[in-house]
């Protein structure tokens, strides 16, 4: 048994008045002088008895009325009667999780699952009784959660509610919504959830289950369904592309099934359609593509790929965003006289940045010039021989490479030198042992050469270093390189040679990395300047190098916060960020714990898919980063009913599968229809015949 | 004039007390007498011959045999003598007759209203000639008042009911045996009371007059409430005389107090018509004089048959 109005239950406290009555009244009985006294001899007991019994009964009657009244207003129930008594329901507290995330897009007959989930909502509130306790809630909504609202207002908020691009925490509204029904004062909770429910939503564990728990109704829209879904997984950008050459945008299509039909990609630079190709997966369901594009102008540049071809809106696109430029500008240090002679892996260098025409801008700086200030004008540092270097000079290398700087720097022979620079480039994290080279002309027997070993092809620096270049690359000889092992944490090994100690050797110090070369580039110590992926080599190293590390990541996913570092002065608060593909910005606010010049979206932020160009004043862009769906969504792999009930093992739950027909009316039954009689309209009839009853009594004669 | 000797001293008070009630009293009879069309010389005291039944103590010299010898019962008959009438008014004075006063809807307290037949009484017998004495009944009782004819005696008797209140217990039945015992010849006993006292000496007291030839009436005065019982709240009923006292629900006693009152009206009137004594009902609902001129036009009546 329970109330729909439990307050109203403080009235019982009235029965105090009728008793309190009776208690001061029963002392002041009249009294009369009556001569016929006589007469009234041998009633005495009968009397008083009946008197007794009278006063007790008027007194139960009155009591019990007002009893029954507080009752009755607070509209008692009965649950799971069987009793035909005028038929109420128990008050409910619905929370409604309605998903939107991309995954909910996916088109039947025209019409997607998410409208689909949409009209089913409606229908759902719109039954709902003025008590009754209503929260709607978007998956990708308000970070916050949801209150309780009117029906009114959760309809509203229904037919308002769009597809979303996050990816939906499903996991995370529902434990909420638990623990939040679980405060209700509604004696039925339920807890109901319109999704496709991607398995990627769920990975948190429910609360433990207690007594009071909502039953939870999940609508599996997507069940039956075969959806077979391509979405774009990754796209790969070009490194440190220059304007007027071409540079490859790849991308990858992942699709959740093979899907038979192409997939049509297209690629858009600055909302510049720049190419379409048509893909058709392999059998895993991937496909890759490429898109050279040449750019014409240096600067931020936005792009997307989208593709088509599949039936399901929301993750067909990748948006990103990339900096061209013009050139590299790239110091040689090391002295005049070295570039000019033959023998000396300076002069390799220098010809190669000259024989890329104006993809390099290339400056020679002697050690004994170098300075910071000299360095600022640079991206890149290249360093033919570390053993030229005094400590002052690779102290200044060490600021230029904190600044953003990118180092190239060879080992060289001598062993001081050798230890400035595992100690002021590599923060200690190589130990270097240098070796004398010999001369060639007197002491041939001397040499020994090594081969290159393992290489990490996949990485950037290698990218051109494929086929025959890569081939010739291989088949490079050191002839008594410096014994470099990497034992830092923060260094990585980029190729080893044939003995396994360290060829390329890498460090990333804040925005900028070094680069250290086991050998100089002299005849004498290696063939690498005679082989044709030498000026491959040496412009891919000077891309990756100008390639400043970006602190920020350049991407975000939907459903995540934006968290940003920007160089803007202590006195900006907040910076807008604007999305070219929607009306309202967002705004980022200055955190405090982020250090200075942290910026970070706040929780209500509605972030959508695109680009978002954080702008100084009101033309200058200070940054831009891009917001995506997170690839897992189009991934479709939805929960079974098992899996979901074994999640929610501890909790009453329904999963009914809408896929092919609708369940809305057994949602609609489930969440109303556990009928309870309603006791108020007896407990008012029986405190009505009770005050009848007490007027009869005290009346009678 | 010797009589007005005799007269007590009034205070004031008294005096208008008096005058007040001599006054109602005078109203009263009058408008009997009026009533009765030429009667005026027909009373108590006409003089005719009567037979009524014998009770055991009756000189049986007064037997009529002749009577007797036609209905075979006994009856006694009525001489001369009875010419001059002794009358005695018996009023009750207890506090049982202090009831009703401020009764809603009960007309006058029995007290008063009892008061009023007294004087009424006692001014139509001394009209008649007849000797008029007072015996009041109660705690707040007095010396018997001796039977006189005077016109002035009115004045003793009326003084003495106004300056007398009822209070403590009547016992009527000892006034009675009083008068039985102590009066000379026959004596009318003109008993004006509630009877609230045990019936048994009141009866005795009351066989013992008729057994000696007297007669008797008894005005029973009740108020309307002790007819009626028109209590409904939880109450607690005092005995004004003996102090004892009952809380109960009115509701739920009225029955068996209603069929208490009727039994104890049944008996007296029973009682009465045995020994041939008069018992007139006299609520004080009822006015003085319709009570007394019923009484008197039954009276008249039986007489002619």
């Amino acid at each position: 048994m329970g109330f729909l109005q439990p307050a109203l239950l403080a009235a019982l406290a009235l029965v105090a008045i009728p008793l309190i009555l009776h208690l001061f009244t029963r002392r002041r009985v009249q009294q009369v002088v009556f001569p016929a006294f006589m007469l009234l001899i041998g009633s005495k007991r009968r009397s008083m008895r009946i008197l007794t019994l009278r006063q007790w009964l008027v007194l139960l009657c009155r009591i019990a009325a007002i009893a029954l009244l507080a009752l009755a207003f607070a509209q008692p129930v009965l649950h799971n009667s069987r009793l035909s008594l005028p038929g109420t329901r128990d008050r409910a507290a619905l929370h409604i999780i309605l998903d939107n995330s991309p995954s909910m897009s996916w088109e039947r007959g025209g019409v997607t699952i998410f409208e689909r989930a949409k009209s089913a909502a409606e229908k759902l509130v719109s039954r709902a009784a003025y008590e009754d306790e209503i929260t709607v809630e978007l998956a990708c909504g308000d970070a916050a959660g949801a209150n309780v609202m009117s029906a009114a207002s959760a309809i509203s908020l229904i037919k308002k509610a769009k597809p979303g691009s996050c990816r939906a925490p499903l996991d995370l509204k529902i434990n909420r919504a638990i623990r939040e029904l679980r405060l209700s004062p509604a004696s039925e909770r339920r807890l109901i959830i319109f999704s496709d429910f991607q398995s990627n939503g769920f990975g948190l564990k429910p609360p433990d289950a207690a007594k009071g728990d909502p039953i939870i109704i999940a609508d599996a829209l997507a069940a039956g369904m075969h959806r077979a879904n391509a979405w774009v997984e990754s796209v790969s950008l070009p490194l440190f592309p220059l304007t007027g050459e071409e540079s490859p945008i790849c991308f990858r299509v992942e699709s959740s099934a093979p899907v038979k039909t192409p997939i049509v990609a297209a690629l858009d630079v600055d909302s510049r359609k720049r190419g379409e190709q048509t893909l058709t997966p392999d059998s895993k369901g991937t496909a890759r593509g490429c898109f050279s594009i040449t750019l014409g102008e240096a600067g931020r540049r936005r792009g997307r790929i989208a593709i088509s071809g599949d039936r399901m809106r929301g993750d067909n696109a990748r948006y990103f965003t990339f900096d061209a430029h013009r050139e590299i500008p790239a110091a040689l240090i090391t002295s005049e006289s070295a570039t000019r002679d033959a023998a000396r892996g300076s002069f390799y260098i220098a010809r190669a940045l000259r024989s890329v025409g104006g993809a390099a801008r290339m400056a020679i700086l002697p050690p004994d010039s170098l300075s910071a200030q000299a360095l600022s004008k640079y991206r890149v540092a290249i360093v033919p021989d570390g053993s030229a270097l005094s400590p002052a000079n690779l102290s200044t290398l060490g600021d230029f490479l904190a600044g953003g700087g990118g180092v190239f720097i060879s080992a060289g022979d001598e062993q001081q030198p050798a230890d400035i620079i595992a100690r002021t480039l590599f923060g200690g994290g190589v130990s270097i042992v240098a070796q004398k080279k010999p001369s060639a002309r007197t002491d041939k027997e001397t040499s020994s050469f090594l081969a290159v070993g393992e290489l990490d092809s996949a990485r950037p620096l290698f990218e051109k270093l494929s086929g025959k270049a890569g081939a010739a690359f291989r088949e490079t000889r050191f002839n008594r390189p410096a014994q470099i092992r990497v034992n830092g944490a923060d260094v990585s090994t980029l190729a080893e040679l044939s003995d396994g100690s360290a060829l390329l050797a890498e460090r990333r110090v804040g925005r900028g990395k070094v680069i250290l070369f086991a050998s100089r580039f002299d005849p004498a110590e290696t063939n690498l300047p005679l082989k044709p992926a030498f000026i491959p080599f040496i412009m891919q190293l000077m891309k990756y190098l100008g390639e400043i590390n970006r602190t920020n990541s350049n991407s975000y996913t939907l459903g995540g916060g934006i968290r940003i570092q920007e160089d803007v002065p202590a006195s900006v608060e907040s910076l807008v960020a604007r999305n070219a593909e929607t009306v309202a910005p967002i705004e980022l606010v200055r955190v405090t714990d982020g250090g200075g010049g942290v910026f970070a979206s706040r929780a209500d932020s509605e972030l959508h898919e695109g680009v978002y160009e954080i702008r100084s004043g009101k033309d200058k862009i200070i940054d831009t980063f891009a917001v995506n769906s997170d690839p897992r969504e189009g991934q479709l792999k939805t929960l079974s009913a098992s899996a979901f009930k074994k999640i929610y093992s501890g909790y009453k739950v329904y999963f009914l599968e809408s896929g092919r027909f609708s369940v809305v009316d057994k949602i609609i039954a489930l969440a109303y229809t556990r009928r309870a009689a309603a006791l108020w309209f007896p407990a008012l009839l029986a405190a009505i015949l009770l005050l009848l009853a007490e007027t009869v009594l005290s009346n009678r004669r | 004039m010797n009589d007005n000797n005799n007269m007590p001293l009034f205070s004031p008070e008294l005096m208008e007390k008096v005058a007040r009630l001599e006054l109602r009293a005078r109203m009263v009879a009058e408008g009997l007498l009026t009533g009765m069309h030429g009667s005026a010389s027909r009373g108590f005291n006409v003089e005719f011959l009567e037979h009524r039944e014998y009770y055991p103590g009756d000189d049986p010299r007064h037997v009529d045999w002749k009577v007797f010898a036609k209905s075979g019962r006994y009856y006694v008959k009525q001489h001369e003598e009875e010419k001059n009438l002794q009358v005695y008014i018996v009023a009750d004075a207890s506090a049982s007759m202090d009831f009703g006063r401020s009764g809603a809807g009960d007309g006058s307290g029995k007290w008063k209203h009892g008061n009023l037949l007294a004087a009424a009484l006692a001014y139509l017998f001394l009209k008649q000639g007849d000797s008029v004495g007072l015996i009041i009944a109660g705690a707040g009782g007095r010396p018997a008042i001796e039977p006189r004819t005077s016109r002035g005696h009115l004045y003793r008797i009326l003084g003495a009911l106004a300056d007398t209140g009822p209070r403590g217990e009547a016992h009527i039945a000892d006034s009675l045996r009083l008068l039985g015992e102590q009066s000379r010849r026959r004596c009318f006993a003109v008993v004006i009371s509630d009877l609230l006292e045990d019936p048994g000496p009141v009866q005795d007291a009351l066989r013992v007059i008729r057994g000696r030839g007297g007669e008797a009436v008894v005005f029973h005065v009740l108020s309307a409430a002790e007819l009626d019982f028109p209590f409904t709240r939880a109450s607690r009923f005092v005995d004004p005389e003996s102090g004892r006292d009952l809380t109960s629900d009115p509701t739920a006693v009225r029955a068996l107090y209603l069929k208490n009152l009727n039994q104890f009206l049944d008996n007296y009137r029973d009682f009465c018509l045995r020994i041939g004594i008069d018992f007139v009902p006299a609520p004080t609902s009822t006015a003085a004089e319709e009570i007394l001129l019923g009484y008197l036009e039954r009276r008249e009546r039986s007489k002619r048959r």
